[in-house]
């Protein structure tokens, strides 16, 4: 179910309203349970046959990690079974039509006829929702194990729960175990702060996704639906940038909901989205967009690989093929590999030249690089978005072609677009410049102040929020 | 106070939201109330004595209560769709709402040309509607009247109605429980429907095919002695003018061919009735011909109970 439905309003007041007397009778397993239930609740609402794979999937890692640390001299085996595993269900339930479909073109260039892509089973075609995201925390489980920085659990349900919880179940944050299981082992109540904290969170979430990307999705949604009808430059510039802004909002909101909602389970999840479009280098954005994620990537792949251990230009080869994995991990398409490339093409620009380090110490070269940093992003944001490459390169050529004036705001999708594009920058300028009105207030005012501030972005929600849209990252 | 600022939050939420409830125009949860009526109307089990089957001119035109009145009170409901078609499954699904332990059953066809079309007989709305997953089903159905106090607004309109610049509705609606779309328009243009219904019959003209299979259910019904009444909705002439132009409708053999699988045709004249668009019937119209049509049914079948 998705979090902006009424069915997940309902859903969540069932379930906090029992977690009050569950929480109270000190039976972890009972908690657990209830966790687990209410989890699978959760996602077997989309289709219950999603239940099986990731029950498939957590086995695999729960009896995996418990053979690594029983069997020693096997636990190489049992951790190649696990990532096999995840990787596994990952290829066969995300990428067979991909790869099917190239090797029908590889195939079909050394003259031979193949229809592969054809044949693909409708089963693996299904792509459950998360299932990019549970596999990696699955996959983080065990080999965190494997390195002996965390005991496997013996209680199943206890496992479950750290995979399963709902909130981060289907598009993160993707939280480690060595953060999560802990805290699940003792549950502990919350106080008022923490709750009215977890509310602001969950409020200011929805607020970024169903008030600004929704209300911007419209705008975006209409020049991709019509790529060659337009070669009118600030048109692709306004669409995407309006692109960068709803998949930030849409995916921010989304973590900031889950972080308010395990906040209320007294549950602690790390920041996963810190303001990227403020990044001075490509460097830093990758610092601050979906931290959990690229974090993930750092520590499992990058520095596995060898990192910047084994010289300068094995560094630049193990990023880039961090990035490109990264990249595929988003989708099954040739344009998020080139999307993964681009930004490995980036950093080794950044490193080797030290471009932003350079600029930011010439008068106003802060305010450039961010600028340049983010014109970047955006080039990228075009084959994120994009169906095919074609349409990419298409969308890049007329924004830099500076052709085209101003008539496209006549259209009333485009305009309201740009009403929220406007308030989407207002915002962020004032967390950049960390502009805190509240603060002018004597401290007594304050609380009030905060009341006030949240009861307004509670009644945006209610009667300002765009049509409806499923949150981006589900795809993945 | 502000220790519990959470319920302090939600009361406040509450203390805007349900006068703005009452002080919005109707019309702005119109697109819920429309949900919920559809949902409503596939998810209703129960059957009746009498069942309406057609398209919008039907729901839009014929009213069960008013034909109720006039039929000695046997219970009516009006189950046409937008844009439908006579396709297999929905004349399944009229037959299916049909009460056949009741001594009155009668099924009765709103037939426009466009009903008898290929692109009708695809059923879309019936089939999207029938098709609903089960959340929206729940959320249109049982939600729909809490989501009623949080229609949100969109940025123009509401500028529009802060600074008093924008109009009321043209447009006013009434779903009722029964299948019946209320229906009227402030200011009528009986112009407004001809305007893009010249392309409707554009590759798409009255197809034998989907006429063969509603005079097959037609006679099996009659065979199960169901009484099958056909009726032409009426409309704007410009509308008729057109139909006749360019659907390749010829009534006069249909309605021979209706009558030999034992169907019972009523014909209405259009000057009787004023439509609201040219194509449906105003509110006032759609009453007036729900208690005729119920009038003329049972003048043509006297030994109804």
């Amino acid at each position: 179910m998705l979090f902006n439905s009424f069915i997940f309003l309902v859903f969540g007041a069932i379930f906090f309203s029992l977690l009050y007397f569950i929480r109270r009778l000190q039976q972890p397993n009972l908690r657990w349970g209830y966790l687990v239930a209410a989890s699978f609740f959760f996602y077997g609402w989309w289709d219950w046959r999603f239940l099986f794979l990731i029950l498939a999937s957590g086995f695999i890692d729960y009896f995996g990690a418990r053979g690594i640390y029983r069997y020693p001299g096997r636990r190489k085996l049992f951790l190649v079974l696990s990532v096999l595993g995840n990787v596994g269900s990952l290829a066969v339930f995300k990428y067979s039509a991909f790869i099917a479909g190239n090797l029908d073109r590889l195939l079909a260039l050394a003259g031979m006829e193949s229809h592969l892509a054809e044949n693909v089973p409708g089963f693996m075609l299904l792509l459950p929702v998360g299932i990019s995201f549970y596999t990696f925390q699955s996959m983080s489980y065990t080999i965190d194990v494997y390195r002996g920085v965390l005991k496997p659990t013996r209680n199943v349900l206890h496992f479950f729960a750290y995979l399963s919880l709902f909130p981060q179940l289907v598009a993160g944050p993707i939280v480690r175990a060595r953060d999560l299981m802990p805290q699940l082992k003792h549950l502990r109540p919350t106080n008022e702060p923490e709750r009215w904290n977890g509310l602001k969170l969950i409020i200011i979430g929805y607020f970024k996704k169903v008030v600004l990307a929704d209300n911007i999705a419209p705008m975006v949604n209409s020049g991709f639906a019509n790529i060659h009808q337009t070669d009118n430059a600030p048109f692709w510039w306004m669409v995407m940038i309006g692109f960068a802004f709803q998949i930030y909002f849409d995916f921010s909101g989304y973590s900031d909901i889950a972080r308010g909602l395990a906040k209320w389970m007294g549950l602690h999840f790390r920041i996963n989205f810190n303001h990227p479009y403020h990044s001075r280098s490509l460097r830093e954005f990758w610092n601050r967009w979906h931290i959990s994620l690229s974090t993930w990537f750092r520590d499992y792949l990058y520095i596995p690989l060898g990192g910047s251990r084994k010289g300068r230009l094995n560094a630049h080869i193990f990023m880039w093929i961090t990035m490109v994995v990264s990249g595929l991990w988003h989708g099954a398409a040739w344009t998020f590999v080139i999307w993964g490339a681009l930004h490995a093409f980036y950093i080794s620009l950044e490193r080797l030249t030290r471009w932003p380090r350079k600029l930011s110490r010439l008068p106003g070269g802060v305010f450039l690089s961010i600028l340049i940093t983010n014109v970047l992003v955006l080039a990228g944001w075009v084959f994120f978005r994009a169906e095919s490459y074609g349409d990419a390169v298409k969308i890049l050529a007329d924004m830099f072609s500076w052709k085209g004036g101003g008539d496209f705001i006549l259209n009333p999708e485009i305009r309201n677009g740009m009403i929220w594009l406007g308030v989407s920058l207002a915002i962020e300028l004032v967390t950049y410049f960390r502009f805190k009105p509240h603060l002018l207030l004597p401290v007594r005012y304050r609380r009030a102040a905060d009341l006030l501030y949240l009861l307004i972005m509670l009644l945006a929600c209610i009667y300002l929020r765009g049509e409806g849209n499923v949150f981006i990252y589900f795809q993945f | 106070m502000l220790k519990r600022r959470i319920p302090y939050l939600f009361l406040l939420t509450a203390l805007v939201a349900i006068p703005l409830y009452f002080l919005r125009d109707k019309m702005d949860s119109e697109e819920i109330r429309k949900k919920r009526y559809w949902i409503g109307k596939v998810t209703n089990k129960k059957q009746y004595p009498v069942v309406f089957g057609g398209d919008s001119r039907v729901f839009r035109g014929i009213s069960p209560d008013h034909f109720e009145a006039e039929f000695d009170g046997y219970e009516a409901y009006n189950y046409a769709f937008w844009s439908n078609g006579y396709c297999h499954a929905y004349l399944e699904g009229l037959e299916n709402k049909l009460d056949t332990a009741s001594d009155v059953k009668v099924i009765v066809l709103g037939i426009s040309p466009h009903s008898l079309t290929p692109n009708a007989a695809r059923c879309a709305h019936y089939l999207w509607e029938t098709g609903k997953k089960k959340e929206e089903v729940l959320q249109n159905l049982y939600f729909s009247r809490v989501e009623e106090f949080f229609v949100p607004y969109d940025l123009p309109e509401l500028a529009g109605k802060l600074s008093g610049k924008s109009k009321p509705d043209n447009y006013r609606i009434t779903y009722h429980t029964n299948g019946w779309v209320e229906s009227s328009w402030i200011v009528p243009d009986t112009g407004y429907s001809a305007r893009f219904y010249e392309d409707i019959f554009t590759e798409n003209k009255v197809s034998d095919e989907v006429i063969g299979e509603l005079l097959r259910f037609t006679a099996r019904w009659t065979g199960m002695g169901i009484h099958v009444v056909g009726f032409r909705p009426p409309t704007a002439w410009s509308i008729w003018k057109l139909e006749q132009e360019k659907s390749g409708f010829n009534e006069t053999a249909f309605v021979d061919r209706f009558k030999a699988a034992g169907g019972i045709w009523i014909p209405f004249s259009l000057r009787d009735y004023q439509t609201f668009d040219g194509n449906h019937l105003d509110r006032q119209s759609a009453m007036r011909l729900s208690a005729d049509l119920a009038i003329r049914i049972r003048q043509q079948i006297p030994d109804l109970p």
